[in-house]
Parts: structure tokens; C-alpha cells; sequence
């Protein structure tokens, strides 16, 4: 029994390994190969530096967006039974096996000016196809349905029990979730906006379909890339994934905090 | 106190029907029923967790159908304690207050609490460092500091080892007494409410079976599912009975009678029935030895305490056992 535990500790370890390997490498690669003095050009052009600002500015509003409307509905959905709740549930996972040049396709379809939404945008003068609004709306397309399952999976790991006793305590509904649940929930929440705002600032196909220009990122290192090659891509996506990580471990220390309580 | 009148709740896939109770001020009353049988819901439903399709809620003559669970001054503690695990002991304790009026009873109310319940030295700990015990100490002083005119316990022993629920128990006997509070608790275990309890409802299958004193339901069930359920080992239909034991029991109205196992006796000759049967099984739980005997294709089941281990019964042994007809409960 010891040696087949074993044997599978061994088989578990060597596919981590592999995996460790495939996701680490690349990233060893692109920064051993990059040139250095053109990522010292690139650092100083302000169209890469203006790209990359609108990749995390329009990420982390899409992200916010995306919370203030997916926070509640996954609350709704971890706590109530409901008629179509399954429908719900599906059509929320859509935007997950929809190819993302389609999701381009479909959301320019529906906001082109000769679209009945693409007219009412027209007459109250709000431009989409080609602004951030356009990047902002692909962003959230893409990657509401990480919010919503991290914030649902969050809520359903507080015990509905826990706002019963608050309730019949004395607490209004939204003192219950004000005072227990979003503070037994926040770290789920904010793994999903982890995950949102990931999702979001690495989006190409669905943003450069709606918006090539504002550039973002993926759009000027795909530009990059197509006009100049590899060696001009790289110290584009060199910078990138630097800010990434820089931001990614800072949320993930946030998440962390709280760890005393539970 | 409380009276619930014709209470109605569905779910998808349960429902309460026609669920009538009265519970009196200051009574220790319990719903008894096996798991899945409607009485957490029940419970649920009292403190306005759930929606009453039809009937009524009263408290304090007063109908509650409809008030919202903060307006109701009944607290619930539930089995796995439900402590809110941002929150310190204190915290957790002092959570109602929040939403009552600063008033120095309650700040007096939580010192004596902490006290009664021995978690004086637990207040800054996190429910994580807790043990089972001292956590439903908490959850009932968190339900009891705020002065709630009903208590509602679901299952609170449950999840205790058995030292810690015979403390517990005997802590909510005294302050059920010293606090003259309602409480109405939920369980499946029958020696909890046989130690508790003032009054029983027994309910399975969403359904009210009968409402009586501890000692009525469990000498006089009415029917089988009450009988079983509260302990009866010993159940026979009439027509598969020996003729011998119809004849001892007669000008009784029965379809099956019932005997407690503790009330056979083994080698008592004053019985007014007297057996010889074959043990064919004899488990020891440590307290008391559960024995099973054959007589003429029927099966009894006697309790007997250990010290008869030293008289020797084992399997295979025949021996004469025996009841008094007082103790046969006649179920229709």
C-alpha cells in the first residue's frame, strides 16, 4: 500500500514538474533572450508605455465593473433557489467556450451604428467601437464569468446558518452581509477580481476586434511583432509580464491577510 | 406563548403540512424526529426564516406570520455552532447588542453569562481555537445575552462528545430555570429530551404525529413510527403473537403491542408473564448489556446493566425472562 502511495506521490510529483516547467520556461526564455538595450528604447516610447497604461487602467475598470454587477448576482445565486436558476447559471459560463475573435465579432455586430443598441448609443453620443468604453466592454465580456463563479463559490463557503443567527440577532438583511458575510467572503471576492482583472489585461482577440486603436498591450505586441518581429515584441511583453507578476503578488498578499481567523 | 396554527411551508422538495403547536411561557419543549422529518424547518419557520405559505405565527398573542427574523426577539443556535469566524468570543457574544439599545443590563448580562458558561478566559480567542464544547458555549450565550423572549436550539448537542453534552445539558436545565426563558428544541436523540424536556411533538415526514407530556408519548405512543422512534425495541402485530400472549393481553383494542427493553425481566417469576427463551445474541455497550432472545419465532430485545455478565448469559444459553402487563403498550 506504502509503495503504490509511493509510486503515485512519484507519478504526481514529475507532472507537476513538467507543469512547473511548461508554464516557468517560457517566461526564463523571454527574458534571457531579450535585448536589453532595445527594451531600454521601449521603456522610453511613450506608445508602449501610453499601450501598456491602457491595458491596466481599462483591466482594473472592466474588473470593477464586472464586481459591482457580478458580486450580487453570485450572492443571489449561492443563497436562493429560483426557477431557470440552471439557465442563469449556463448562460453566465457562455462567454467561457465562445472563441474570443467571435466575442469580437458578436459585441461589434451589436454596437455597430446600424445596430438598434449601436443607434441608441449614437443618439445619447456614446462612441464604443474604437474607445476604451469598446476595450472596457470586451475585457468584461471575456471574463465575467470568473468574477461571478469566485465571488458564488466565496458566498456559498459562508454558511447560510451564520446570517440566520444574525438575522434573528437583530440584524437587517444587508447588516447580515455587511457584518458576516462579506468579511467571511471578501478573500473569494477578491480572488475573483484577481482572476477578472488577469483575464482582462491579457484579452487580444475580443479587444483588438472592437478597438485596435486605443492600443493596448497584446494589441502593440502583436503589432510589434507583425511590423518589426520577435526582437521588438519581446522587451514589450518583458515589461508586461513584470508589471503582471508586481500586481499579481500584490493581491494575492491581500488575500492572504486574515489568515488569523480561520 | 407560541401558538402555530395550520403552518404551511413548502420547498422544492419538502414541505410542513398542517403544523399545529402551542408551546407555553417558560416551558422546555421539544420537537423529536429523525433527520429529514421537517423540524429544523420548523424551526427555521418560527424565527422567520422561511416563508409560511398558510397559517400563522403567534408570539405573545401577537401574529408574527410575517415579521422580518430581526423584528422577532428569538434567537436560534444551531448544531454546528454557526460562530462567525471574523469575530473574537467577545465579539461574537456581544453581536445582537449592536442593534439593541445601549442599556447596562446587557453589559451585566454578558459578565454573568460568560461566567455560567466558563468561557471568562476564552474572550479573545477566535472560534478556529476553540474546542466543540466551548464553542456552543458561545453560540448559546451569543443567543441568550440579547434576552430573547424564545430560545431556539437545533440539534445543539449533536456535534458534542458525550462528557461535554452531559455539562452542556445540565447548564441549559439551569438556565432555562434561573433565566424562566421558552425554548424549544430540536433533536433526534431521545435521552436528551427525556432529560430536558417538559413537553414532546414528534414529527416525521413534515407532520405533527402527536404532542403530549415526555411520559405520555413515550408509555402510550400512537402508533408504530412513535413507538420505534422513541425506544420501543420491543414491537409485535397481534396476529403474529403466540396465542399464549393473546390470551394475557386481552380485552385490549390493539393492532401491535409494545414493551420497553428495560421493562423485560430476566429470571423475575412475579411477572405476569413469564417466558423461556433462547439468547441468541448478547451485545455489551459498555453500560449495559443488549440481549436478544427467541421465543417461538418471535425476537425480544431486554437492557440489562452489566452485573449480570457475572451470572454468565451468553449465546446459545435458554433462560426465562418475563413483563408486567402495566408495562405493554397497546398501539392501534
Amino acid at each position: 500500500m506504502i509503495r503504490k502511495k509511493d509510486l503515485i506521490y512519484a507519478l504526481s510529483m514529475v507532472a507537476g514538474i513538467i507543469i512547473i516547467f511548461f508554464i516557468v520556461y517560457p517566461i526564463f526564455i523571454l527574458v534571457g533572450t531579450t535585448d536589453y538595450e532595445i527594451l531600454g528604447e521601449t521603456i522610453r516610447d511613450s506608445s508602449v508605455m501610453d499601450a501598456i497604461w491602457t491595458s491596466l487602467s481599462t483591466g482594473s475598470i472592466a474588473t470593477l465593473i464586472s464586481a459591482f454587477f457580478g458580486v450580487p448576482l453570485a450572492y443571489v445565486l449561492a443563497r436562493f433557489d429560483f426557477k431557470g436558476k440552471n439557465i442563469v447559471e449556463r448562460i453566465i459560463d457562455i462567454p467561457l467556450v465562445i472563441p474570443h475573435t467571435v466575442v469580437g465579432i458578436m459585441l461589434l455586430t451589436m454596437l455597430s451604428p446600424r445596430s438598434s443598441v449601436g443607434k441608441i448609443l449614437e443618439y445619447i453620443g456614446l462612441e464604443v467601437i474604437g474607445t476604451k468604453r469598446g476595450i472596457i466592454l470586451a475585457m468584461m465580456f471575456v471574463s465575467l464569468p470568473l468574477m461571478i463563479s469566485s465571488a458564488k463559490n466565496a458566498f456559498m463557503g459562508v454558511s447560510s446558518k451564520m446570517e440566520n443567527v444574525s438575522r434573528s440577532l437583530g440584524a437587517t438583511h444587508i447588516q447580515t452581509i455587511k457584518n458576516v458575510t462579506l468579511p467571511n467572503a471578501y478573500r473569494g471576492i477578491l480572488t475573483g477580481m484577481i482572476l477578472t482583472w488577469a483575464r482582462s489585461i491579457s484579452e487580444f482577440g475580443a479587444v483588438v476586434i472592437l478597438a485596435y486603436h486605443p492600443m493596448i498591450a497584446p494589441t502593440i505586441i502583436f503589432d510589434r511583432f507583425n511590423s518589426y518581429g520577435l526582437k521588438y515584441s519581446k522587451p514589450i511583453s518583458l515589461i508586461l509580464i513584470l508589471i503582471s507578476l508586481i500586481i499579481f503578488i500584490v493581491f494575492r498578499m491581500l488575500t492572504m491577510k486574515g489568515d488569523r481567523h480561520d | 406563548m407560541i401558538k402555530i396554527r395550520d403552518i404551511n411551508v413548502e420547498l422544492s422538495k419538502f414541505s410542513l403540512k398542517n403544523i399545529n403547536l402551542f408551546v407555553e411561557k417558560g416551558e422546555f419543549y421539544s420537537l423529536l424526529g429523525p433527520t429529514g422529518s421537517g423540524k429544523s424547518m420548523l424551526l427555521e419557520t418560527i424565527a422567520g426564516l422561511k416563508t409560511v405559505k398558510s397559517g400563522n405565527v403567534i408570539i405573545d398573542k401577537i401574529d408574527k406570520t410575517n415579521d422580518k427574523p430581526e423584528n422577532r426577539n428569538i434567537s436560534i443556535v444551531y448544531q454546528d455552532f454557526a460562530l462567525f469566524p471574523n469575530m473574537t468570543v467577545e465579539e461574537n457574544i456581544k453581536y445582537g447588542l449592536r442593534f439593541k439599545d445601549k442599556d447596562p443590563k446587557y453589559e451585566k448580562k454578558y459578565e454573568h453569562l460568560i461566567k455560567i458558561f466558563n468561557i471568562e478566559h476564552l474572550t479573545d480567542r477566535y472560534p478556529k481555537n476553540l474546542s466543540g464544547g466551548e464553542k456552543q458555549r458561545t453560540s448559546l450565550a451569543r443567543g441568550l445575552v440579547v434576552e430573547p423572549k424564545i430560545l431556539l436550539l437545533d440539534e445543539p448537542f449533536s456535534a458534542l462528545d458525550n462528557h461535554t453534552k452531559k455539562q452542556i445539558m445540565h447548564q441549559m436545565k439551569e438556565i432555562h430555570q434561573a433565566f424562566d426563558i421558552t425554548i424549544l428544541m430540536v433533536t433526534h436523540n431521545f435521552s436528551e429530551v427525556y432529560y430536558l424536556a417538559d413537553k414532546v411533538a414528534i414529527i416525521d415526514n413534515g407532520e405533527i404525529l402527536q404532542v403530549n407530556s415526555i411520559d405520555k408519548v413515550f408509555n402510550h405512543p400512537v402508533n408504530k413510527f412513535v413507538a420505534q422512534f422513541t425506544g420501543m425495541e420491543n414491537i409485535f402485530n397481534r396476529d403474529q403473537m403466540e396465542i399464549n400472549l393473546q390470551e394475557v393481553l386481552s380485552g385490549e383494542s390493539y393492532t401491535y403491542v409494545g414493551i420497553r427493553p428495560e421493562n423485560i425481566h430476566i429470571g423475575d417469576e412475579t411477572c405476569d408473564l413469564v417466558l423461556e427463551g433462547k439468547i441468541v445474541e448478547v451485545y455489551n455497550n459498555g453500560t449495559h448489556l443488549e440481549i436478544t432472545v427467541e421465543y417461538n419465532r418471535m425476537k425480544f430485545i431486554i437492557f440489562t446493566i452489566n452485573q449480570f455478565m457475572n451470572k454468565g448469559l451468553k449465546e446459545g444459553q435458554v433462560i426465562q425472562f418475563g413483563f408486567y402487563k402495566k408495562d405493554v403498550c397497546f398501539i392501534k
